[in-house]
This record gives structure tokens, sequence and C-alpha cells, in this order.
């Protein structure tokens, strides 16, 4: 695990536009942020992580919505929640569905682009809409939206004034395939422009297809950082656990022990859970294994799959 | 001036949504209904005394203060509960243009909503009585209320949960059981600065007149007093709401 994401340290960036520095936030004695230092610049930027991993928390504290119970945030300099001036150039998705459902889609966008002191609303507001595909709709209601397209209203008002940099908030919940694969090629074209884009998510692979760099949250603290070949390297070096469900436990444990990636079993009437540090190598094995001890496996599956496991794994290595 | 026009027009046309505005008018017009089922057999100034007690012992007391609370709250409140308030926080705009913005917007939606009822007072009371003046200091009476709700209400909407309630439990403990017993506090009472400014302009009988000086026990009937306190109310909370905007955590963790 000497590769582990921790050890990349690409939490730096040499051209940063939002930092946060030894950052923490609580709340009472919950802490949801602790001690994040990290720095996000131009491209796509993933913010990684389980649910309740402080993604959230994070985003609006960098957004100056939130303040930070210690260390600090800037945006582009300057404290956002102090200078307000620093609002011309950010757009923020949160990640609530609430939208103004008085308005309908053209007039919030456009009223986004008028308190942002845009020159010409309308014009911005057409061109924004048109970004997330929406001016079909533009003129209806945003109470009779559909969640994927409340997101795209907001995307919409939140890129309307042309920032540089933009904090979006698990912008892809609630989107239709197609409306994710819109967006994200979005995000990326717009990373590509140079803006900083800042995205959270806890699904991996929709970070995957659009983020250049990776910042890893878990607990409220930065699991890790960098790219995300590095990321997937060292996820790759992560114990799996692995349940066989086989007529013959006993036996095809015992066969399974002797190959050295086996570091734990488990057996139970129904079935085996190995602990591997190979997961590909055991994979193999196991039908060489089932032969060999004249074993019927009914089935094979990952216990710990989920994104919330690799990244407990990740912090209980720092 | 863009901001804050931006906030206040559309912070209104939340406010005076279809649902809260039909449901507050069914409250702030049932004067008229009152009025019109008790004027048959009864002399034009009968009906005038009967329209001045109905709007001081019913419409200012109860009706005008819990619709402007109702208004008042939302404003931020809503906001803050539905999470919208990051559309209006992230955004390039001083928080004392968005604090003057929504409670602007608050005190203007609440006085349409007022102003509703009292219209439809005003044309039952004009019809029946001939004197088509009568209107007139109920209107400033809203006006006041409106102004003088907003400046309250709208950041305990901010502060609080259940703002809605808590503001119902401070109109009928504080002003309207406490107020009537302890004279210290009657002076910066709304509903007597609301009264005061009532009282200034109606045209009032003998019977009115008892009735009116037992509400406001020691604060003086006047519409430049009134006004000015309502104006101050204003600047002292558009200032709390600045600051609450300002340094206090909106957002739910």
């Amino acid at each position: 695990m000497s590769g582990a994401p921790h050890a990349m340290d690409a939490r730096d960036v040499s051209d940063a536009t939002v930092v946060a520095s030894d950052l923490s936030k609580w709340f009472g004695q919950k802490v949801a942020v602790s001690e994040v230092s990290c720095s996000f610049g131009p491209g796509v930027t993933g913010l990684l992580g389980p649910n309740g991993a402080g993604k959230t928390t994070l985003l609006r504290v960098l957004a100056g919505l939130l303040s930070p119970s210690a260390g600090k945030a800037t945006i582009l300099g300057r404290n956002p929640k102090r200078h307000h001036s620093v609002y011309r150039q950010v757009g923020f998705v949160p990640e609530d569905e609430a939208v103004y459902n008085h308005m309908n889609a053209r007039r919030f966008v456009e009223w986004s682009a008028a308190l942002s002191q845009v020159e010409d609303a309308r014009l911005a507001a057409q061109r924004a809409l048109d970004r997330v595909q929406l001016s079909e709709d533009a003129d209806r209601s945003l109470s009779g939206f559909s969640k994927g397209m409340r997101q795209r209203a907001k995307v919409a008002s939140a890129l309307v004034h042309d920032p540089q940099v933009l904090i979006l908030d698990e912008p892809l919940n609630g989107t239709d395939p197609v409306q994710r694969a819109r967006l994200i090629e979005l995000f990326m074209q717009l990373g590509g422009e140079g803006r900083t884009i800042i995205v959270s998510s806890h699904v991996l692979a929709e970070v995957d297809r659009m983020a250049t760099r990776v910042v890893a949250m878990v607990n409220g603290r930065l699991a890790a950082a960098g790219s995300v070949a590095a990321l997937r390297d060292a996820m790759s070096d992560t114990p799996r656990l692995i349940r066989i469900d086989t007529d013959r436990p006993r036996r095809l444990a015992r066969r399974l022990l002797a190959g050295n990636w086996v570091e734990a079993v488990r057996i139970d009437p129904a079935g085996i859970e190995i602990r591997t540090s190979d997961a590909g190598t055991l994979g193999l094995d196991i039908a060489v294994a089932a032969r060999e001890t004249d074993s019927v496996v009914t089935a094979v599956s990952a216990e710990d799959d989920s994104l919330e496991s690799v990244f407990r794994y990740l912090v209980e290595q720092r | 001036m863009r901001a804050f026009l931006l906030i206040t027009r559309s912070v209104m046309g939340r406010l005076l949504g279809l649902r809260r505005s039909i449901g507050l008018f069914v409250l702030t017009g049932s004067i008229a209904p009152i009025l019109l089922f008790l004027a048959p057999g009864r002399s034009g100034d009968e009906v005038a005394t009967l329209y001045n007690d109905i709007t001081v012992g019913l419409g200012l007391s109860i009706l005008f203060p819990v619709a402007a609370l109702v208004v008042s709250t939302a404003a931020l409140g809503e906001e803050r509960k539905s999470h919208t308030l990051p559309f209006l926080l992230l955004k390039p705009t001083s928080r004392w243009v968005i604090a003057l913005g929504v409670i602007t917007a608050a005190a203007l939606a609440s006085f349409v909503i007022l102003e509703a009822g009292v219209l439809a007072s005003w044309i039952a009371a004009g019809v029946v009585t001939g004197d088509w003046s009568i209107g007139v200091s109920t209107t400033v009476a809203a006006a006041v209320q409106s102004v003088a709700s907003a400046a309250l209400f709208v950041p305990l909407g901010l502060l609080v949960g259940r703002a809605a309630v808590v503001g119902l439990g401070y109109l009928l403990i504080w002003e309207v059981t406490l107020g009537s017993v302890i004279e210290g506090i009657q002076a910066s009472s709304i509903y007597r600065i609301v009264v005061s400014a009532w009282a200034d302009l109606a045209t009032m009988t003998p019977d009115n007149l008892d009735t009116v000086n037992e509400v406001l026990g020691r604060v003086e009937a006047g519409v430049g007093g009134a006004v000015a306190k309502a104006a101050a109310l204003a600047i002292i909370s558009i200032t709390i709401t600045g600051l609450l905007l300002r340094h206090r955590d909106l957002i739910p963790e």
C-alpha cells in the first residue's frame, strides 16, 4: 500500500483558485469536516466520498455558505463569507432539490443573471438554458419539473454569469442516463475552457468519466487526492471480502487457503467469506479449487465493493 | 438599486402565491360579511360605530396581525426551510440590500393582503353608511401593521423553525394578554402602535373612543408617532437581518 493515494500528494495544485487551509467544521459535538487542506484549480476535480463523508459541508464552507469552525477557505484569493463580490466569479449548485417553484425556468435563470450583475440577463439566460438543453421547457413552471430538469435549471442558473469557479454538489442526482451524459460533457467542456469545476459525487464511475483529478473524503477527513488513475491503483490494493456459496465450504476453504493471496477465511454452513489482497487471482483459483475438491459453487460475490469500504480502508491506512 | 428591486419583486411574488393569498384574504376579509350580517335594521351612524368596533376589536387585534405574521415569517423562513437560501445568498449582493429587499417585500405583500380585506369591509361599510372616507384610517393602520410586522417577524423567520407558532404565541401572550395589564410594555406593543395610528384618523363615536382608550392605555393616539415607531423598528430589523445573513450559518447541517 506504499502507493496509497494520501501519499500521492496532490492535495495542492500550482494554479489554485479555491483553497481550503486546515479547514474544520463542526456542528455542536459532531465534526463534519476535520482539518482538510487541499486546493482546486482549472479543470474538473471530483470530490468523492460516501454519503456522510463531509463533502456537502466542505463545499458549503468553500462557497461561503457556512463559516469554518477553524482554518480558512478562499476563492480567487478572497474569503467569500466577507467579500461577496467574489460571487461574480462563482457559480454554485446546491445538493438540495429545491428551486423557486413560483418561477419558470427562464425567469429563474434570468433572475440569477441579473442578480449576478450580468448586463444582458435575458440573452445570458437563453445561452445558459441552451447549454443545459432546457430551452424548450424554459417557460414552464419549475414546480412541474422532474428532478433531473430541476438539476439542469440549477446548473443553468449557476453558469449564467460565466463564472470562473463552478461548485456543483451532486449535480447528477436524479438525472436520467442521457441527461447525465450531457451534463458530464458540459462539465468537461467548462473544465476544458480553463474554469475550476468542483463536482461532488458518491459514485466513482461518474467522477471517473469527467474528472482529471480526485479529492476523496471519508469521515470528514481528506482520504486521498490525486489523479483518477492513481486513486484506482490504490484501490486495486485494497483487501476485498469475497463470498462463495458452495455445498462443501470446509473442503473448498482448506484448498483455497493454500494460495498466499488469501488473508483470512470465515466458514458458515452455506459458504465461505474470504478476505483477499488479490481478488483477481482468487477468482481464477476458485474454479480450479472447486473442480479439485468436487465442490459445487453456486455464487461468488464481493461483499464490500462499495466506495465507502474502499475509502474506509484508505483512512485506516493513514 | 437593481438588486433591491429584483429581490423585492421575487420575494413578493413568492409570498403572494395564490393559495396563501386566498387563505389570508378569507381571514382579513371576514369583517365585511360580519358587518353586512349585523347591519340590517341599524342606522348609518350605528353601522359606522359597529365598523369601528369590529375593526379595532377583531381586525387590528387578531386578524391583521396574524395575516401579517404568516406573510412575514415566510419571507426568509420559507427560503430557509426549503433550502433555497443559497440562490439568494451566493450572489454579489450586499447582505444589507438583501435584508432591505426581503423586509420591503414582506411589508408590501402583507399590505396587499391586509388592504384586500380593508377594501372589502370599506366597500361594505361605504354602501351601508354612505360615508366613503370610513376606510382611510384602516388603510393607514394596515400599512403601519405591515411594516411593523415585517420588521419583527422577518428576522424571527430566519432564526426559528416554527416562527409562525412562536409569533402567534407572542401576539397572544405579549400583545393581547400582558399588554393589557402591564402599562410599561404598552408603548412598544405593535397592536397599540397600529391602533394609535388608526385612532388619529378615524371618526369615532364616544363608545368607540372608550374602547380605543382602553386598548391604548398610556399610549397617545397619533399617526406620526406610529409611523416613526414602525420606521424605527424597520431600521433595527434591517440591521439585525443583515447581521444574521452576514455572520450566521443559515444552512442546516
